[in-house]
């Protein structure tokens, strides 16, 4: 058992690291984008920005049948808006209004379905919610990618494709307070660390997923054995040794894996369904003749019934004709608020906008149940402002589908409100601290070993290599995409393509360095660096037309403050885990003393100091 | 409310390291005879079990778990990094956390 439990850490560790740190980062990947737009950062928060958006919108979009508010909130300084304009398509309205009930959940979901090459390429790609979409034009539909859309990756979310429900859809991002319209930068934003996280990247997506899938199976593998060969969970429950050389080692990857046990297990069982239909897809190829965008719709509980308030006004509307004006939105909007004071108000839908037949809805930002998609809304007539039935509830989910839902939504943290959402993030963290600690363990365990051969086995020079490159690369790397994201000029074309260029460029280095180094100096050498890139990266977003951490920290926007500081933070843990290895002098008679970060060190695990 | 989850967290993990024969020498510098750690085990268990009520109360049933166990998380990493770096003052802290998180949620 302890066998298998080192050697599929060994096999799969280097990966999964990266898997749970760009994972966890996920859970802020909308703040991440927006502290990636710099032109966003000057948005103040404003009083008046419902009127003003419903002026933009009727000045842009007149004549749409359909205009979107969201409002600014917690993950969002701006007002993110966008119209569908009218598709004079067989077919194709009805459907826009239906995808446009079924639209809450996926507009106010953070994670979302692989999206598709177009918008890979564009860079920034992810739609709605989204504080950091710029105006962006409708994708164009590229029939090629059908197939692949309607396999895992757009399935695993149980979603049609985005062209097609983005058809005839324009965006905008608005300033609250000034009511201007915003141009951000494209960006590859956090959406790149999102989509590495379960389909890495420069691949093809099946592949990519295969192998994202195939490391999580061993990560299961690996809890499950570490389980059973740790003798004393409970015994050794709180103990953690410093300066115990492998023994400290051993107690700083129990202690990370055992206090997070449920979080472990959880994510990495809703990754693998989440992956499932891609890796075993014949169940509901057999069930639904193959037709997998059935499947998926069954999934997320849509179909044609499950579509009530958009369609039914849409059809109201549809052959509507005369003007009228929308009333006050904003008592509305302060009813909807007193309904949800929790959660907040995630869009605004005005149906037929500009008609008598006019609707607004407002629906709730984050479900209030894992069970269930998608949380309230609220109808209202557009033109006198009563409040209208609410629109039938979609049918109650399944068991089946409840049981799906709470573990996608767990893993996607779809649900979460600030608080809950660092504390997936901080279990995320220590799954990558308990990763990091567990591949320094196969080094430091095997010491012994070293000294009783007195020489260094080229297998362990290669895992050398690997953890020096995988972990503190992997840091490097991600400042280094930040730091590409403000080098590369606003303008230039393919933004995203060459920010995430920068990354793996330099997380390619990173390796090189570490061959060519020795190990110590490797470790010493590629902290520092990271630890030197996170600190000024607060600066660099001073200097490059981000609000600088003075402002954000007064008067916001307090999403960018946050990244600043977290990047601080995580810039002084690489640069005291770097002291602590530099200054590390391994015992002379014992055993050598490695020495494992203060559990709390964010982003960086504990160092090997053995070897060299 | 988020607070008061953590702080009962905390102590019930503070109680239950002092349930353990070598956190209980450590925090104490001696062994606490066999019935006051029966005791700290039960209390230990019986504040872990309630700090499942406020999140509950705060986040509904299923959000409530979920926000549950990051907080029992969270907390056990503060009383284990306090033992290992300053096991003295968790026989203050431990409660003193605890009274200040019931005063909080009463209060505000």
């Amino acid at each position: 058992m302890s066998w298998v439990h080192t050697w599929t850490g060994l096999v799969m560790g280097w990966l999964l690291f990266a898997i749970y740190v760009t994972g966890g980062l996920s859970y802020f990947r909308n703040e991440i984008t927006l502290w990636m737009q710099p032109e966003l950062h000057a948005a103040a928060a404003g009083d008046d920005w419902l009127p003003k958006a419903l002026g933009l919108l009727a000045e842009k979009g007149a004549g749409a049948q359909q205009w979107t508010i969201n409002p600014p909130g917690p993950r969002s300084p701006v007002v993110g808006l966008s119209y569908r304009e009218a598709v004079p398509q067989g077919g194709g309205g009805g459907e826009a209004q239906e995808e446009s009930a079924l639209g809450e959940t996926e507009r106010s979901r953070p994670g979302r379905a692989a999206g598709e090459r177009n918008a890979e390429r564009s860079g920034s790609g992810r739609e709605a919610v989204n504080p950091a979409n710029g105006p962006r034009d409708e994708r164009a539909a590229s029939p090629g990618n059908a197939e692949t859309r309607a396999g895992g990756g757009e399935m695993r979310q149980g979603q049609q494709g985005p062209q097609e429900r983005n058809r005839g859809v324009k965006r905008l991002t608005m300033d609250p307070s000034t009511g201007s319209v915003l141009e951000p930068r494209a960006t590859a934003g956090g959406n790149f660390l999102y989509r590495f996280h379960y389909q890495l990247h420069g691949m093809d997506r099946t592949w990519g997923q295969w192998i994202v899938g195939a490391v999580t199976m061993l990560m299961f593998v690996a809890i499950v054995t570490g389980v059973v060969v740790h003798r004393n969970i409970f015994k050794d429950f709180f103990t953690f040794r410093p300066a115990k050389g492998k023994r400290s080692w051993l107690d700083g990857h129990n202690a990370t894996g055992v206090l997070s046990l449920p979080f472990h297990v959880v994510i990495t069982f809703s990754g693998l369904l989440l992956l499932a239909t891609q890796l075993m897809p014949w169940a509901a190829d057999a069930a639904y003749n193959g037709d997998r965008r059935a499947f998926s719709q069954e999934l997320r509980g849509g179909g044609r019934d499950a579509a009530p308030a958009g369609q039914a006004a849409g059809r109201r509307g549809a052959d509507a004709g005369g003007r009228a004006t929308l009333a006050d939105l904003r008592p509305l909007y302060r009813q909807a608020l007193e309904r949800w004071p929790d959660h907040g108000v995630g869009n605004i839908v005005v149906n037929n906008p500009g008609t008598p037949q006019a609707t607004v809805e407002m629906r709730q930002a984050f479900g209030e149940r894992l069970t269930a998609r998608g949380g309230g809304r609220m109808l209202f007539d557009g033109a006198t402002g009563n409040e209208l039935d609410p629109p039938a509830a979609a049918r109650p989910p399944t068991t089946t589908r409840a049981i799906w839902n709470v573990f996608v939504a767990v893993h996607e943290g779809r649900f979460a409100m600030p608080a809950v959402r660092w504390l997936l993030f901080v279990s995320g963290v220590l799954g990558a601290l308990m990763i990091a600690s567990g591949l320094v363990l196969w080094l430091a365990s095997r010491q012994k070993e070293r000294e009783a051969l007195g020489c260094l086995p080229r297998g362990h020079r290669f895992v050398e290599v690997m953890n020096v490159g995988a972990i503190a690369g992997l840091m490097i790397a991600l400042a280094a995409y930040f730091w590409a994201n403000r080098f590369i000029p606003a303008a230039a074309g393919d933004r995203g393509e060459l920010e995430i260029l920068g990354f793996f460029a330099v997380w390619g280095l990173t390796f090189a360095h570490a061959a060519v180094r020795r190990h110590k100096r490797a470790w010493v050498e590629q902290l520092a660096a990271g630890a030197a890139l996170f600190l000024l990266l607060p600066a660099l977003n001073g200097l490059t037309g981000g609000a600088h951490l003075g402002r954000s920290m007064l008067n916001g926007p307090w999403q960018v403050a946050g990244f600043d500081l977290a990047a601080l933070f995580v810039g002084g843990a690489l640069l005291f885990v770097a002291y602590r290895v530099q200054h590390h002098v391994p015992r002379p008679a014992r055993k050598e003393a490695g020495r494992p970060a203060a559990g709390g060190s964010a982003g960086e695990p504990h160092l090997s100091l053995e070897a060299n | 409310m988020n607070f008061l989850i953590f702080a009962s967290a905390f102590a019930g993990f503070g109680a239950l390291c002092l349930s353990m024969e070598r956190h209980a020498r450590q925090v104490f510098g001696a062994l606490p005879d066999a019935l006051h750690r029966l005791l700290a085990s039960i209390v230990g268990w019986a504040l872990l079990a309630c700090s499942l009520a406020p999140a509950l109360e705060r986040y509904g049933t299923s959000i409530g778990i979920a926000a549950w166990l990051g907080f029992l998380n969270l907390a056990a990493i503060a009383v284990g990094l306090l033992l290992t770096y300053a096991p003295r003052p968790i026989r203050y802290l431990a409660p003193g956390v605890l009274v200040a998180g019931v005063l909080s949620a009463w209060l505000l």
